[in-house]
Protein backbone atom coordinates (compact mmCIF):
# COMPACT_ATOMS: atom_id res chain seq x y z
CA UNK A 1 0.00 0.00 0.00
CA UNK A 2 1.41 3.26 -0.85
CA UNK A 3 1.48 6.47 1.38
CA UNK A 4 1.21 9.23 -1.05
CA UNK A 5 0.51 12.18 0.36
CA UNK A 6 -2.99 14.12 -1.01
CA UNK A 7 -4.33 10.39 -1.37
CA UNK A 8 -5.37 10.77 2.18
CA UNK A 9 -4.02 12.08 5.59
CA UNK A 10 -4.10 10.55 9.18
CA UNK A 11 -7.20 10.20 11.39
CA UNK A 12 -6.96 12.66 14.09
CA UNK A 13 -7.01 10.04 16.33
CA UNK A 14 -4.25 8.19 14.49
CA UNK A 15 -2.19 11.65 14.74
CA UNK A 16 -2.46 11.71 18.47
CA UNK A 17 -1.88 8.14 18.94
CA UNK A 18 1.34 8.65 16.93
CA UNK A 19 2.45 11.50 18.70
CA UNK A 20 2.17 9.36 22.05
CA UNK A 21 3.72 6.28 20.42
CA UNK A 22 0.21 4.32 21.28
CA UNK A 23 0.17 3.08 17.73
CA UNK A 24 1.32 -1.02 16.64
CA UNK A 25 4.90 -0.54 15.43
CA UNK A 26 3.59 -1.63 12.06
CA UNK A 27 1.44 1.40 12.09
CA UNK A 28 3.78 3.69 13.76
CA UNK A 29 5.98 2.93 11.05
CA UNK A 30 3.88 3.82 8.30
CA UNK A 31 2.17 6.76 10.03
CA UNK A 32 6.13 8.06 10.27
CA UNK A 33 6.74 7.40 6.83
CA UNK A 34 3.05 9.58 5.89
CA UNK A 35 4.12 12.12 7.75
CA UNK A 36 7.51 12.72 6.85
CA UNK A 37 6.38 13.75 3.21
CA UNK A 38 2.22 15.14 4.06
CA UNK A 39 3.09 18.74 5.35
CA UNK A 40 -0.68 18.51 6.31
CA UNK A 41 -0.25 16.03 8.70
CA UNK A 42 3.12 16.88 9.38
CA UNK A 43 1.41 20.08 10.87
CA UNK A 44 -1.15 18.16 12.85
CA UNK A 45 1.74 16.03 14.28
CA UNK A 46 4.08 19.03 15.27
CA UNK A 47 0.76 20.82 16.96
CA UNK A 48 0.25 17.88 19.55
CA UNK A 49 3.60 17.47 20.42
CA UNK A 50 4.08 21.34 20.79
CA UNK A 51 0.92 20.97 23.61
CA UNK A 52 2.41 18.11 24.99
CA UNK A 53 6.17 19.55 25.50
CA UNK A 54 4.43 21.97 27.36
CA UNK A 55 3.60 19.57 30.05
CA UNK A 56 5.69 16.67 29.79
CA UNK A 57 8.09 16.61 32.61
CA UNK A 58 6.28 19.38 34.68
CA UNK A 59 6.20 19.25 38.77
CA UNK A 60 3.50 20.45 41.07
CA UNK A 61 3.42 22.81 43.91
CA UNK A 62 5.15 21.11 47.19
CA UNK A 63 2.47 19.17 49.16
CA UNK A 64 1.78 20.90 52.10
CA UNK A 65 3.24 20.18 55.92
CA UNK A 66 -0.01 20.75 56.97
CA UNK A 67 -1.84 18.51 54.63
CA UNK A 68 0.51 15.86 54.89
CA UNK A 69 -0.39 15.86 58.60
CA UNK A 70 -3.91 16.13 58.18
CA UNK A 71 -3.69 13.06 55.95
CA UNK A 72 -1.85 11.13 58.18
CA UNK A 73 -4.61 11.83 60.92
CA UNK A 74 -7.20 10.42 58.80
CA UNK A 75 -7.60 7.15 60.81
CA UNK A 76 -8.10 8.86 64.02
CA UNK A 77 -9.93 12.15 62.22
CA UNK A 78 -12.44 10.74 59.92
CA UNK A 79 -15.94 9.69 61.05
CA UNK A 80 -16.49 6.21 59.76
CA UNK A 81 -20.68 6.74 60.57
CA UNK A 82 -20.30 4.55 63.61
CA UNK A 83 -18.39 5.74 66.18
CA UNK A 84 -15.50 3.79 67.26
CA UNK A 85 -11.91 3.08 66.48
CA UNK A 86 -9.12 0.86 65.36
CA UNK A 87 -7.25 -0.04 68.72
CA UNK A 88 -4.64 -2.26 69.67
CA UNK A 89 -5.64 -5.14 72.09
CA UNK A 90 -2.26 -7.44 72.55
CA UNK A 91 -1.45 -9.01 69.67
CA UNK A 92 -4.81 -7.65 67.58
CA UNK A 93 -5.73 -4.16 66.09
CA UNK A 94 -9.58 -4.33 66.64
CA UNK A 95 -12.23 -2.43 66.05
CA UNK A 96 -13.65 -1.01 69.16
CA UNK A 97 -16.40 1.31 70.08
CA UNK A 98 -15.23 2.45 73.14
CA UNK A 99 -14.20 5.70 72.52
CA UNK A 100 -14.75 7.57 76.21
CA UNK A 101 -12.09 10.26 77.30
CA UNK A 102 -10.34 7.28 79.37
CA UNK A 103 -10.47 3.76 77.81
CA UNK A 104 -8.29 2.09 80.69
CA UNK A 105 -5.91 -0.56 78.86
CA UNK A 106 -7.39 -3.00 80.98
CA UNK A 107 -11.19 -2.85 80.21
CA UNK A 108 -12.24 -5.57 77.22
CA UNK A 109 -13.22 -4.02 74.23
CA UNK A 110 -16.83 -4.33 73.09
CA UNK A 111 -15.61 -5.53 69.52
CA UNK A 112 -17.65 -6.70 66.60
CA UNK A 113 -16.58 -10.36 65.64
CA UNK A 114 -15.52 -11.23 61.79
CA UNK A 115 -18.72 -13.03 60.45
CA UNK A 116 -16.72 -14.81 58.06
CA UNK A 117 -19.68 -14.60 55.58
CA UNK A 118 -18.94 -10.77 55.58
CA UNK A 119 -15.90 -11.20 54.68
CA UNK A 120 -14.98 -9.64 50.95
CA UNK A 121 -13.64 -11.62 48.39
CA UNK A 122 -12.26 -14.23 50.33
CA UNK A 123 -9.15 -12.62 51.74
CA UNK A 124 -9.88 -13.51 55.00
CA UNK A 125 -10.12 -17.07 54.55
CA UNK A 126 -6.65 -17.30 52.91
CA UNK A 127 -5.87 -15.27 56.06
CA UNK A 128 -6.52 -18.08 58.25
CA UNK A 129 -5.77 -20.75 55.53
CA UNK A 130 -2.86 -23.00 55.23
CA UNK A 131 -1.00 -20.80 52.56
CA UNK A 132 -0.30 -18.09 55.06
CA UNK A 133 1.51 -20.13 57.51
CA UNK A 134 4.41 -18.36 58.07
CA UNK A 135 7.73 -17.77 60.43
CA UNK A 136 8.12 -15.93 62.79
CA UNK A 137 6.31 -13.64 65.19
CA UNK A 138 4.78 -10.97 62.38
CA UNK A 139 2.71 -13.84 60.37
CA UNK A 140 0.85 -14.32 63.31
CA UNK A 141 0.28 -11.19 64.51
CA UNK A 142 -0.62 -10.37 60.67
CA UNK A 143 -2.89 -12.27 60.80
CA UNK A 144 -4.55 -11.38 63.55
CA UNK A 145 -4.44 -8.27 62.55
CA UNK A 146 -6.02 -8.45 59.53
CA UNK A 147 -8.49 -10.49 60.98
CA UNK A 148 -9.61 -8.24 63.14
CA UNK A 149 -9.44 -5.59 60.34
CA UNK A 150 -11.73 -7.48 58.04
CA UNK A 151 -14.20 -8.30 60.93
CA UNK A 152 -13.70 -4.41 61.76
CA UNK A 153 -14.82 -3.28 58.39
CA UNK A 154 -17.24 -6.23 57.57
CA UNK A 155 -18.57 -5.71 60.83
CA UNK A 156 -19.55 -2.29 59.70
CA UNK A 157 -22.79 -3.16 58.78
CA UNK A 158 -23.30 -5.63 61.87
CA UNK A 159 -22.22 -2.95 63.97
CA UNK A 160 -24.83 -0.37 62.50
CA UNK A 161 -27.58 -2.98 63.38
CA UNK A 162 -26.29 -3.63 66.73
CA UNK A 163 -26.06 -0.30 68.07
CA UNK A 164 -29.63 -0.33 67.50
CA UNK A 165 -30.68 -2.77 69.38
CA UNK A 166 -27.95 -3.59 72.28
CA UNK A 167 -27.72 -1.29 74.98
CA UNK A 168 -24.21 -0.02 74.62
CA UNK A 169 -26.29 2.26 71.71
CA UNK A 170 -26.32 4.95 74.46
CA UNK A 171 -22.62 5.20 74.91
CA UNK A 172 -22.45 4.72 71.61
CA UNK A 173 -24.40 7.74 70.79
CA UNK A 174 -22.81 9.46 73.68
CA UNK A 175 -19.71 8.99 71.66
CA UNK A 176 -21.05 10.37 68.73
CA UNK A 177 -21.26 13.57 70.53
CA UNK A 178 -17.35 14.21 71.49
CA UNK A 179 -16.87 14.94 67.61
CA UNK A 180 -15.74 18.51 67.30
CA UNK A 181 -15.41 20.36 64.38
CA UNK A 182 -11.48 21.19 63.55
CA UNK A 183 -10.65 24.42 63.22
CA UNK A 184 -9.30 24.97 59.64
CA UNK A 185 -6.68 27.39 59.63
CA UNK A 186 -5.75 27.24 55.70
CA UNK A 187 -9.96 27.38 55.05
CA UNK A 188 -10.44 23.95 53.62
CA UNK A 189 -13.85 23.73 55.34
CA UNK A 190 -12.67 19.62 56.35
CA UNK A 191 -15.25 18.50 58.54
CA UNK A 192 -13.77 16.18 60.81
CA UNK A 193 -14.55 13.70 63.24
CA UNK A 194 -11.56 14.05 66.16
CA UNK A 195 -12.02 10.92 68.64
CA UNK A 196 -10.62 11.88 72.11
CA UNK A 197 -9.18 8.28 72.10
CA UNK A 198 -5.94 9.59 70.47
CA UNK A 199 -4.78 11.37 73.58
CA UNK A 200 -5.70 8.30 75.85
CA UNK A 201 -4.15 6.10 73.62
CA UNK A 202 -0.76 4.82 73.85
CA UNK A 203 2.00 5.41 71.57
CA UNK A 204 2.29 1.95 70.86
CA UNK A 205 -1.56 1.62 70.65
CA UNK A 206 -1.20 4.56 67.73
CA UNK A 207 1.22 3.01 65.88
CA UNK A 208 -0.16 -0.23 66.48
CA UNK A 209 -3.50 0.74 64.92
CA UNK A 210 -1.92 2.75 62.34
CA UNK A 211 0.27 -0.15 60.99
CA UNK A 212 -2.42 -2.85 60.45
CA UNK A 213 -4.48 -0.76 58.46
CA UNK A 214 -5.66 -1.86 55.31
CA UNK B 1 3.68 -0.81 39.51
CA UNK B 2 4.82 -0.28 42.66
CA UNK B 3 7.50 -2.42 44.44
CA UNK B 4 5.84 -1.88 47.83
CA UNK B 5 2.54 -3.43 46.91
CA UNK B 6 3.77 -6.12 44.43
CA UNK B 7 2.60 -9.60 45.72
CA UNK B 8 4.74 -12.04 46.72
CA UNK B 9 4.20 -15.81 44.99
CA UNK B 10 4.44 -18.53 47.65
CA UNK B 11 4.73 -22.22 47.64
CA UNK B 12 1.48 -23.98 48.83
CA UNK B 13 0.54 -27.26 50.02
CA UNK B 14 -2.51 -27.73 47.89
CA UNK B 15 -2.37 -26.41 44.17
CA UNK B 16 -4.85 -24.80 41.95
CA UNK B 17 -4.44 -21.25 40.38
CA UNK B 18 -7.51 -20.62 42.58
CA UNK B 19 -5.65 -21.22 45.68
CA UNK B 20 -2.75 -19.97 44.48
CA UNK B 21 -3.83 -16.66 44.35
CA UNK B 22 -5.96 -16.43 47.27
CA UNK B 23 -2.24 -17.20 48.63
CA UNK B 24 -0.97 -14.53 46.77
CA UNK B 25 -3.23 -11.93 48.34
CA UNK B 26 -2.73 -13.89 51.66
CA UNK B 27 0.71 -12.98 51.11
CA UNK B 28 0.27 -9.55 50.45
CA UNK B 29 1.33 -7.57 53.78
CA UNK B 30 -0.73 -4.10 54.29
CA UNK B 31 1.17 -1.23 54.25
CA UNK B 32 1.16 0.92 57.51
CA UNK B 33 -1.14 4.33 56.89
CA UNK B 34 2.02 6.57 57.14
CA UNK B 35 3.11 4.63 54.66
CA UNK B 36 0.41 4.76 52.04
CA UNK B 37 0.39 8.42 52.87
CA UNK B 38 4.04 8.95 52.27
CA UNK B 39 4.61 7.16 49.33
CA UNK B 40 1.42 8.45 47.54
CA UNK B 41 -0.06 12.64 48.45
CA UNK B 42 2.42 14.21 46.41
CA UNK B 43 1.39 12.41 43.29
CA UNK B 44 -2.10 12.92 44.23
CA UNK B 45 -1.80 16.20 45.10
CA UNK B 46 0.15 16.99 42.29
CA UNK B 47 -2.56 15.20 40.53
CA UNK B 48 -5.12 17.20 42.35
CA UNK B 49 -3.40 20.50 41.23
CA UNK B 50 -2.78 20.35 37.41
CA UNK B 51 -7.38 19.02 37.45
CA UNK B 52 -8.14 22.42 40.02
CA UNK B 53 -5.70 25.11 38.96
CA UNK B 54 -5.60 26.22 42.72
CA UNK B 55 -4.14 24.94 45.91
CA UNK B 56 -7.44 25.62 48.00
CA UNK B 57 -9.32 22.76 45.69
CA UNK B 58 -6.21 20.68 45.44
CA UNK B 59 -5.89 20.13 49.24
CA UNK B 60 -9.44 19.46 49.37
CA UNK B 61 -9.52 16.71 46.66
CA UNK B 62 -6.43 15.16 48.01
CA UNK B 63 -7.94 15.10 51.55
CA UNK B 64 -11.03 13.62 50.27
CA UNK B 65 -8.98 10.79 48.14
CA UNK B 66 -7.18 9.72 51.27
CA UNK B 67 -10.34 10.03 53.41
CA UNK B 68 -12.16 7.41 50.53
CA UNK B 69 -8.86 5.55 50.51
CA UNK B 70 -8.83 4.74 54.01
CA UNK B 71 -12.85 4.49 54.48
CA UNK B 72 -12.33 1.63 51.29
CA UNK B 73 -8.76 -0.11 52.22
CA UNK B 74 -9.92 -3.35 52.80
CA UNK B 75 -11.66 -3.59 49.33
CA UNK B 76 -8.58 -2.68 47.61
CA UNK B 77 -6.98 -5.13 45.51
CA UNK B 78 -3.23 -5.40 45.65
CA UNK B 79 -1.42 -4.07 42.12
CA UNK B 80 -4.09 -1.75 41.85
CA UNK B 81 -3.10 0.77 44.14
CA UNK B 82 -1.63 3.98 41.75
CA UNK B 83 -4.84 3.26 39.52
CA UNK B 84 -6.89 3.47 42.44
CA UNK B 85 -5.75 6.56 43.72
CA UNK B 86 -6.00 7.77 40.03
CA UNK B 87 -9.84 7.30 39.75
CA UNK B 88 -10.43 8.39 43.05
CA UNK B 89 -9.00 11.36 42.23
CA UNK B 90 -10.13 12.57 38.99
CA UNK B 91 -13.57 11.27 40.24
CA UNK B 92 -13.80 13.71 42.77
CA UNK B 93 -12.75 16.19 40.94
CA UNK B 94 -15.26 15.98 38.04
CA UNK B 95 -18.14 16.15 41.06
CA UNK B 96 -16.61 19.18 41.65
CA UNK B 97 -16.69 20.47 38.52
CA UNK B 98 -20.13 18.93 37.94
CA UNK B 99 -21.98 20.14 41.71
CA UNK B 100 -20.34 23.94 40.74
CA UNK B 101 -21.74 23.93 37.39
CA UNK B 102 -25.06 23.23 38.99
CA UNK B 103 -24.32 25.83 41.81
CA UNK B 104 -23.73 28.53 38.98
CA UNK B 105 -26.61 27.48 37.01
CA UNK B 106 -29.00 28.10 40.59
CA UNK B 107 -27.65 31.26 40.07
CA UNK B 108 -25.94 31.07 43.66
CA UNK B 109 -22.94 32.78 44.49
CA UNK B 110 -20.15 30.81 43.21
CA UNK B 111 -17.96 31.21 46.52
CA UNK B 112 -20.76 29.74 49.11
CA UNK B 113 -19.29 26.79 50.54
CA UNK B 114 -15.63 28.62 50.39
CA UNK B 115 -14.39 29.99 53.98
CA UNK B 116 -12.12 32.96 53.90
CA UNK B 117 -8.74 31.69 54.40
CA UNK B 118 -5.46 32.22 54.27
CA UNK B 119 -5.03 31.14 50.79
CA UNK B 120 -1.74 32.05 49.38
CA UNK B 121 -2.03 35.18 46.42
CA UNK B 122 -2.09 34.14 42.90
CA UNK B 123 1.70 35.28 43.06
CA UNK B 124 2.39 32.90 45.94
CA UNK B 125 0.77 29.74 43.96
CA UNK B 126 2.37 30.50 40.39
CA UNK B 127 5.51 30.89 42.06
CA UNK B 128 6.08 27.43 43.37
CA UNK B 129 3.63 25.51 40.89
CA UNK B 130 6.43 24.77 38.20
CA UNK B 131 3.83 25.53 35.30
CA UNK B 132 3.92 28.75 33.40
CA UNK B 133 0.77 30.22 34.83
CA UNK B 134 -0.43 30.83 31.16
CA UNK B 135 -0.30 27.16 30.25
CA UNK B 136 -2.20 26.25 33.97
CA UNK B 137 -4.78 29.24 32.41
CA UNK B 138 -4.68 27.23 29.54
CA UNK B 139 -5.77 23.82 31.42
CA UNK B 140 -8.30 25.56 33.32
CA UNK B 141 -10.28 26.63 30.16
CA UNK B 142 -10.30 23.04 28.47
CA UNK B 143 -13.39 21.38 28.84
CA UNK B 144 -12.82 19.42 32.09
CA UNK B 145 -13.29 16.00 30.70
CA UNK B 146 -10.28 17.18 28.37
CA UNK B 147 -8.17 18.16 30.79
CA UNK B 148 -8.16 15.25 32.65
CA UNK B 149 -7.32 13.21 29.94
CA UNK B 150 -4.64 15.66 28.61
CA UNK B 151 -2.94 15.76 32.39
CA UNK B 152 -3.09 12.43 32.99
CA UNK B 153 -1.31 11.03 29.53
CA UNK B 154 1.24 14.44 29.41
CA UNK B 155 1.10 14.96 33.27
CA UNK B 156 1.12 11.72 35.13
CA UNK B 157 2.45 10.03 31.92
CA UNK B 158 -0.55 7.31 31.69
CA UNK B 159 -0.98 5.03 28.52
CA UNK B 160 -4.33 5.38 26.50
CA UNK B 161 -5.62 2.29 28.20
CA UNK B 162 -4.80 3.41 31.70
CA UNK B 163 -6.61 6.59 31.36
CA UNK B 164 -9.32 4.53 29.84
CA UNK B 165 -9.27 2.36 33.00
CA UNK B 166 -9.42 5.02 35.26
CA UNK B 167 -12.45 7.10 33.13
CA UNK B 168 -14.24 3.94 31.84
CA UNK B 169 -14.01 5.44 28.95
CA UNK B 170 -13.29 3.67 25.15
CA UNK B 171 -9.73 4.04 23.51
CA UNK B 172 -11.16 5.81 21.08
CA UNK B 173 -13.06 8.47 23.27
CA UNK B 174 -9.31 8.78 25.46
CA UNK B 175 -7.47 9.66 21.59
CA UNK B 176 -9.72 12.37 20.57
CA UNK B 177 -9.97 14.06 24.10
CA UNK B 178 -6.63 14.43 24.57
CA UNK B 179 -6.24 14.94 20.60
CA UNK B 180 -8.85 17.74 21.18
CA UNK B 181 -7.96 18.94 24.44
CA UNK B 182 -3.69 19.96 23.14
CA UNK B 183 -5.55 21.46 19.65
CA UNK B 184 -7.33 23.71 22.11
CA UNK B 185 -4.53 23.95 25.06
CA UNK B 186 -2.24 25.34 21.83
CA UNK B 187 -5.14 28.17 20.60
CA UNK B 188 -5.66 29.13 24.27
CA UNK B 189 -1.65 30.06 24.62
CA UNK B 190 -1.47 31.24 20.93
CA UNK B 191 -4.15 33.64 21.87
CA UNK B 192 -1.71 34.80 25.08
CA UNK B 193 1.71 35.62 24.67
CA UNK B 194 3.24 32.57 22.85
CA UNK B 195 7.02 33.21 22.95
CA UNK B 196 6.83 33.65 26.63
CA UNK B 197 4.92 30.87 27.49
CA UNK B 198 7.14 28.58 25.47
CA UNK B 199 10.26 30.43 26.82
CA UNK B 200 9.12 30.05 30.32
CA UNK B 201 8.07 26.33 30.20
Amino acid sequence: MSLVPTDFHLALEAVVAYVDGELSPGAQARAMAHVTVCPQCSFDVAAQREAKTLLVGTGGPELPGSLLSRLQQIPFTTDLQMPGTWVMQGANVQWSREIGPDPSASAPPLTQPAPPDRRPLGRAQAVTGPGSRRKGLSATRLRRMRRGLMGAVAGLTVGVLAASVAPVAVSAGSATSQIRQLPTEDGAGVSAALFSIEEAMTTRRFSGAATGLR
Amino acid sequence: MVAGYSVTARGLEEGGAMSEAVADIAAWVPPSWDAVVRQHSARVYRLAYRLSGNRQDAEDLTQETFVRVFRSLANYQPGTFEGWLHRITTNLFLDLVRRRQRIRFDALPEDTERMPGSAPSPEQVYADAYLDPQIQAALDALPPDFRVAVVLCDIEGLTYEEIAATLGIKLGTVRSRIHRGRVQLRDALAHLAPNQARDTA
